[in-house]
């Protein structure tokens, strides 16, 4: 007896009158579904979520064990566990999502605990797309640099204008660097000292930039000088501000040599010519000189010729200072040196000759 | 062709040998901080060496040698920085080159009343004879190169190195 009694009592739920009444939320209040249920409208290729409850009315605990859903469009997107043992005046929650897939009218079959209703909805015109999200706003950086050099075309021994610009005004305060790498183009030494930035002596230079202004200012100005050095070869620029790091090569080219001062002297033995100046392609084969009586006639035996071109290349070895040189040479006079008053130079390189003037023998 | 005035061609290798190629010194320079330094190279593209000398008040360099002022006296140096000793008091003569400021221009005087004039920008603090034609101006944050050339004042901006 006692047996059957145990029995009864655990099957008495699954023998109870089905009392699982379908609700649909309706801003969180329960709206009974009888029959059928609109559930709206939705946008092809979006979706519709409708949450749904299902209440225990019965005034014993039952069984929510059957939930079906079947219909184009129409699928849960939350399911309860099941089956459930849902006590007197309970509830389970769940949801379907109405995802059509193009315009018309759809439908679908919802069964709980063997109960239908129908759900109806209406697929309409998709969405136009959803504009991108603006970016979150950050801290302006400073805007990229442009280096300009002037004049564009360079030559050795020069000292030009650098200025680093911008396409429109700075929307911060920014401080940044201008730096200067060189690679010489010729032969000899790789490096020339001569390429800097007079300002600071060497091939770094630091800039600012005022918001609202165009341009960086080196010490408040806004454009700073560089030297091209000597010797032919690139000026390799670069402007680091923020994160941009550009960069500009310039080019300085070979050319005749350029004779920058000469000068004589006597001694006791004779007559010394000393000529500065520079050699950008580092190619300098033959110096030349004629000396001239103080009647400005040529002396014996007229014009005097050195092969210098060995000499350079170990100099041009060696030197720190790029292509700058001081040619020193001396001449001793048989007869009386007294009576020479003058003399040219001319140096060679592979591009030409450059003549002084004439030199008076002091 | 002048005869009986001869130059000793068929010696030139040793008279190379003799001779040779080096850097150009342009001249030594007092900077702001009181270093007295070498310059070499050329106009326009100059290098300032090591200092020869420091605290350095004053300076000149004619070309062959100079003369530096520090708070223990003034002292003559050499074409190679060289000391060549205290000098009592400096002798008194005509000036080979003079330049000046003169209302916003440059004056360089030769000898014989020839003048060169160049506009200057800026305000010119100090100005030495740094090298046989070339002398710097002290301006407010940079030093100018100025050589007098045969017909002209040159300008060009002096490098600074700082140690």
């Amino acid at each position: 007896m006692m047996r059957r009694l145990v029995l009864a009592v655990l099957l008495a739920p699954l023998l109870a009158p089905a009392q699982m009444k379908l609700f649909v939320l309706v801003e969180g209040a329960e709206q009974a579904v009888t029959g059928s249920y609109q559930v709206g409208v939705a946008p092809a290729g979006g979706h519709l979520d409708t949450a749904f409850r299902v209440r225990n009315t019965a005034q014993a605990a039952a069984w929510f064990q059957g939930l079906t859903l079947a219909g184009q469009g129409f699928s849960f997107a939350v399911l309860p566990r099941l089956p459930a043992l849902v006590e007197a005046g309970a509830a389970v929650d769940f949801t379907v999502r109405f995802a059509p897939a193009g315009l018309g009218s759809y439908s679908a079959f919802l069964s709980v605990n063997g109960e239908t209703s129908i759900l109806l909805g209406s697929g309409r015109a998709a969405d136009p797309p959803k504009p991108p999200d603006p970016e979150p706003p950050k801290l302006a950086d400073p805007p990229r640099p442009r280096i300009v050099v002037e004049p564009q075309a360079l030559k050795g021994g020069q000292q030009a204008k650098v200025a680093v610009q911008f396409a429109s005004p700075s929307e911060v305060a920014a401080s940044g660097e201008l730096l200067m790498e060189f690679k010489a183009a010729v032969p000899g030494r790789g490096d020339d000292s001569g390429v800097l930035f007079p300002a600071t002596g060497v091939r770094r230079i630091a800039f600012t930039v005022a918001a609202g202004e165009a341009l960086a200012r080196f010490g408040g100005r806004a454009e700073t000088e560089f030297q091209t050095g000597t010797t032919a070869g690139l000026i390799v620029f670069t402007a680091r501000l923020g994160p941009h790091a550009e960069q500009l090569t310039a080019t300085v080219p070979s050319g005749y040599i350029v004779i920058d001062g000469a000068r004589t002297a006597r001694s006791a033995s004779g007559i010394e010519v000393e000529v500065t100046g520079y050699d950008t392609s580092r190619s300098a084969s033959l110096a030349s000189f004629t000396f001239f009586d103080r009647a400005g006639s040529v002396v014996a035996p007229g014009a005097i010729q050195v092969d210098v071109s060995r000499a350079f290349q170990q100099y041009f070895e060696t030197t720190e200072l790029g292509s700058v040189f001081r040619l020193r040479a001396a001449f001793p006079v048989s007869g009386d040196a007294s009576r020479i008053g003058g003399v040219e130079a001319v140096l060679s390189n592979s591009l030409g000759s450059t003549q002084t003037k004439r030199l008076t023998v002091q | 062709m002048t005869r009986g005035l001869i130059l000793a061609a068929s010696g030139l290798g040793v008279l190379w040998a003799q001779s040779g190629l080096g850097p150009p010194l342009a001249g030594y320079a007092r900077d702001a901080a009181g270093a007295l330094r070498p310059i070499y190279g050329v106009f326009g593209s100059l290098v300032a060496g090591e200092p020869v000398a420091r605290g350095v008040e004053a300076a000149f360099f004619s070309g062959q040698a100079g003369l530096a002022r520090t708070a223990r006296g003034l002292w003559a140096f050499d074409a190679q920085g060289g000391l060549l000793g205290r000098v009592r008091a400096p002798r008194r003569g005509m000036p080979i080159l003079a330049l000046s400021e003169e209302n916003g221009e440059l004056v360089l005087r030769r000898p014989g009343g020839a003048e060169l004039r160049a506009p200057v920008e800026g305000q010119v603090l100090g100005i030495e004879q740094i090298g046989e034609n070339l002398f710097q101006v002290h301006q407010r944050g940079r030093r100018l190169a100025v050589r007098a050339a045969d017909d002209a004042l040159e300008f060009c901006t002096l490098p600074e190195r700082f140690p």
